[in-house]
């Protein structure tokens, strides 16, 4: 059992409150990703719960047992930095051993002579090699042992990085945006490893990351943090088809969801822009709301004539991806460009100039209300 | 593809530019280089020279004229009791300045760096001697170390240790001026210190906190002294290049006495040169000075390169 609890944690860096009553229950082994822009407050959390930081109120368990009083080391967690955090004067390999060279020995059995000199602190520094020769071989790193960081790559620091944190065989792993430094191509590679690496190891894993690439590719769950706040915590799927509010709508997905301002009709069906789209709702009329529907979940037609429960307007841009091909389309009346992903079967007939008609898929629109909060269809 | 014709199209301009806007370009390049070129050969380079040419002579200052004697000097060098006694005074005062002005500085900057408040009147305090004019200051140690008034002296008898003549002793002399050299370079070794201390990434002390190293000796063992490295080195050779010169307090406060108990290097090369005039032994002794601050910055430029050098 090594699940981690987080209890209405609140936080303040003078005026400034970076965490409001952030309640949160990370099972054990499972993957737990913090997504949220820069400033939203997830790296101090993780901290927090690593012991870097104090909370101001609120309370952290790991493993069921409470934290609060315990310092960094005794909360028996291991943390992957942005930075890597290598220290430069040591070689991968001294690098790796630190954790256990600091557990297991005692102060004179570190202190430079006495270390080579002493038969136990020879027989410690002789187990710890051989963990580290296993932990280094289990990520492919046993050739970079005798190097000093700056000799490594940003890829290879990374895995040394990890490393250091699997080698003691902590209750939970703390990641705070270990791939952010890293070029695109190795990112993906490296986003594989570390989900397989925690298939493996079966340990509680935190990690923060502004990346929904990486929080969708990676987590079991994924905690979407805004403004201190935690708005939703779910599987990265009900993330992005069943958010709860419309920020996380709006974080999570690329291109960003289209927003439309519409209303709540006389019989409670939908309006925007002059049409009706196919769905009803519990709410008083005239109640406005925030239509949203993602690129892929429209279909866009050459307009002929005005259509029912479409939208019209003119294409301004394309955006070929390869894979996908976007189209950016002012509609009228004028609000916010929509965009829409094309059909491989149109991708030729619809183009920069063209008015096309655009229809919403009723059954995955979905709608906010003024706060921000989920109107379900009813 | 376009990427590969990229170098061969830059050499092609280089190839088609006139050679006549490559020769301005040069001489353009030359006439800026130039003023801090002459400045270096002037106050630097050429007086240096000059020195250890004269040092090759038995030239009087004020003289008409001057023989060569060869390595004369340093022959009278190597029989010369004085000088002996003022080389090895010099290295015991860097020996005994060095070590303590850096460790001491080293403490007082981490003392600093962990306090919270004060921080600003304490760096002030210690970074003082530094802006203060030696020989002013000396003057001010000669009061202090005075054998009757002095405010030391009184200090010593209050707790029983008696009164000491600090400057007149042959066994205090030497270790009292040494205790002003510290004084006067805590505070710039401090102030690097200092700024070292500030450079170091936070991320690792927190990396060793997870890591395990948590009492003050593990963190400083495993980050904060490492991670000096290179301010250390360059603390180290700074403060012993600036004990080598030591000659301020010595001019002022013991005149190279009591019985040459404080000579020193370039004390005793003052006195040779301008005191008795004979410049061409005074440019010898120079010469063994400047050896020594060259092994310094050599050594400093090797280990810079090799050890302490982290990307």
């Amino acid at each position: 059992m090594s699940g981690v609890s987080i209890r209405s944690v609140n936080k303040a860096f003078g005026a400034t409150r970076v965490l409001r009553g952030v309640t949160l229950d990370i099972g054990d082994s499972e993957f737990m990703t913090l997504l949220g822009p820069s400033g939203c407050g997830k790296s101090t959390l993780l901290r927090i719960v690593a012991g870097l930081e104090a909370q101001d109120s609120g309370s952290i368990a790991i493993g069921g047992r409470p934290v609060d009083a315990l310092r960094p080391r005794e909360r028996d967690v291991a943390m992957v930095f942005q930075s890597y955090a290598l220290y430069p004067h040591m070689t991968a390999a001294e690098n790796i051993a630190l954790p256990l060279v600091m557990r297991r020995s005692r102060v004179w059995q570190r202190l430079p002579v006495l270390r080579r000199a002493l038969p136990s602190a020879r027989r410690i520094r002789r187990d710890i090699a051989g963990e580290v020769g296993r932990v280094a071989a289990a990520l492919d790193i046993g050739y970079l042992l005798e190097r000093k960081p700056s000799q490594l790559s940003g890829g290879q620091r990374q895995r040394v990085a990890l490393a250091r944190a699997m080698v003691r065989q902590p209750r939970a792993f703390l990641m705070d945006e270990p791939l952010s430094n890293l070029d695109a191509k190795l990112r993906v590679q490296a986003r594989a490893e570390i989900a397989e690496l925690h298939r493996r190891l079966g340990t509680t894993f935190i990690y923060v990351t502004h990346d929904q690439a990486e929080a969708m590719t990676m987590s079991d769950r994924v905690a979407v943090m805004l403004d201190g706040e935690v708005l939703q915590c779910a599987p990265p799927a009900t993330i992005y088809d069943d958010p709860a509010d419309l920020r996380v709508a709006e974080f999570v997905g690329s291109p960003k969801i289209n927003v439309i301002t519409g209303a709540v009709g006389s019989t409670g069906q939908v309006e925007i822009a002059g049409t009706t789209l196919p769905l009803t709702v519990r709410r008083a009329p005239a109640t406005a709301l925030a239509v949203a529907f993602r690129a892929e979940h429209a279909d866009v037609t050459p307009c002929t004539a005005e259509q029912q429960g479409a939208l019209v307007g003119t294409v301004r841009h394309r955006e070929n991806l390869g894979s996908d091909l976007f189209v950016y389309v002012e509609p009228q009346p004028a609000s916010a460009r929509l965009a829409v992903r094309l059909a491989a079967s149109r991708t030729d007939d619809i183009r920069v100039g063209m008015r096309v008609a655009i229809r919403p898929d009723a059954a995955r629109v979905l709608l906010f209300d003024r706060d921000g909060g989920r109107v379900r269809a009813a | 593809m376009s990427t590969l014709a990229l170098p061969a199209e830059a050499a092609a301009s280089t190839a088609r530019r006139p050679a006549r806007r490559v020769r301005q370009e040069a001489l353009a390049a030359y006439a800026l280089a130039a003023p801090a070129a002459i400045m270096l050969l002037g106050i630097l380079l050429l007086p240096t020279a000059a020195t250890v040419l004269l040092s090759f002579t038995d030239w009087q200052f004020g003289a008409a004229t001057l023989n060569w004697i060869g390595l004369g000097n340093y022959e009278k060098l190597a029989a010369d009791r004085v000088f002996w006694r003022s080389l090895a005074n010099t290295l015991l005062y860097v020996a005994v300045v060095v070590p303590a002005s850096v460790f001491l500085g080293l403490g007082v900057a981490m003392l600093i760096e962990a306090g919270g408040s004060g921080r600003t009147f304490y760096r002030a305090a210690y970074f003082l001697p530094v802006t203060a004019t030696l020989i002013a200051m000396a003057t001010v140690w000669e009061i202090m170390l005075h054998p009757s008034v002095g405010l030391i002296n009184l200090a010593f008898d209050a707790v029983g240790l008696g009164k000491h003549n600090w400057l007149k002793d042959p066994a205090l002399a030497l270790p009292a001026l040494a205790v002003i050299g510290i004084w006067q370079a805590l505070g710039l070794n401090m102030v690097l210190f200092l700024a070292g201390l500030k450079s170091i990434p936070r991320d690792l002390y927190e990396a060793a906190a997870i890591d395990g190293a948590e009492n003050w000796w593990d963190r400083f063992t495993t980050v904060t002294w490492p991670m000096l490295g290179p301010a250390t080195l360059f603390v180290l050779v700074i403060t012993a290049i600036r004990s080598f010169q030591v000659f301020d307090t010595v001019a002022v406060l013991t005149e190279g006495g009591p019985n040459k108990a404080t000579d020193v290097l370039l004390y005793t090369m003052y006195q040779e040169g301008f005191g008795f005039f004979r410049a061409g032994y005074g440019a010898s002794i120079t010469v063994v000075f400047l050896v020594f601050v060259l092994i310094l910055t050599l050594v400093k430029a090797r280990v810079m390169e090799k050890r302490v050098h982290y990307a």
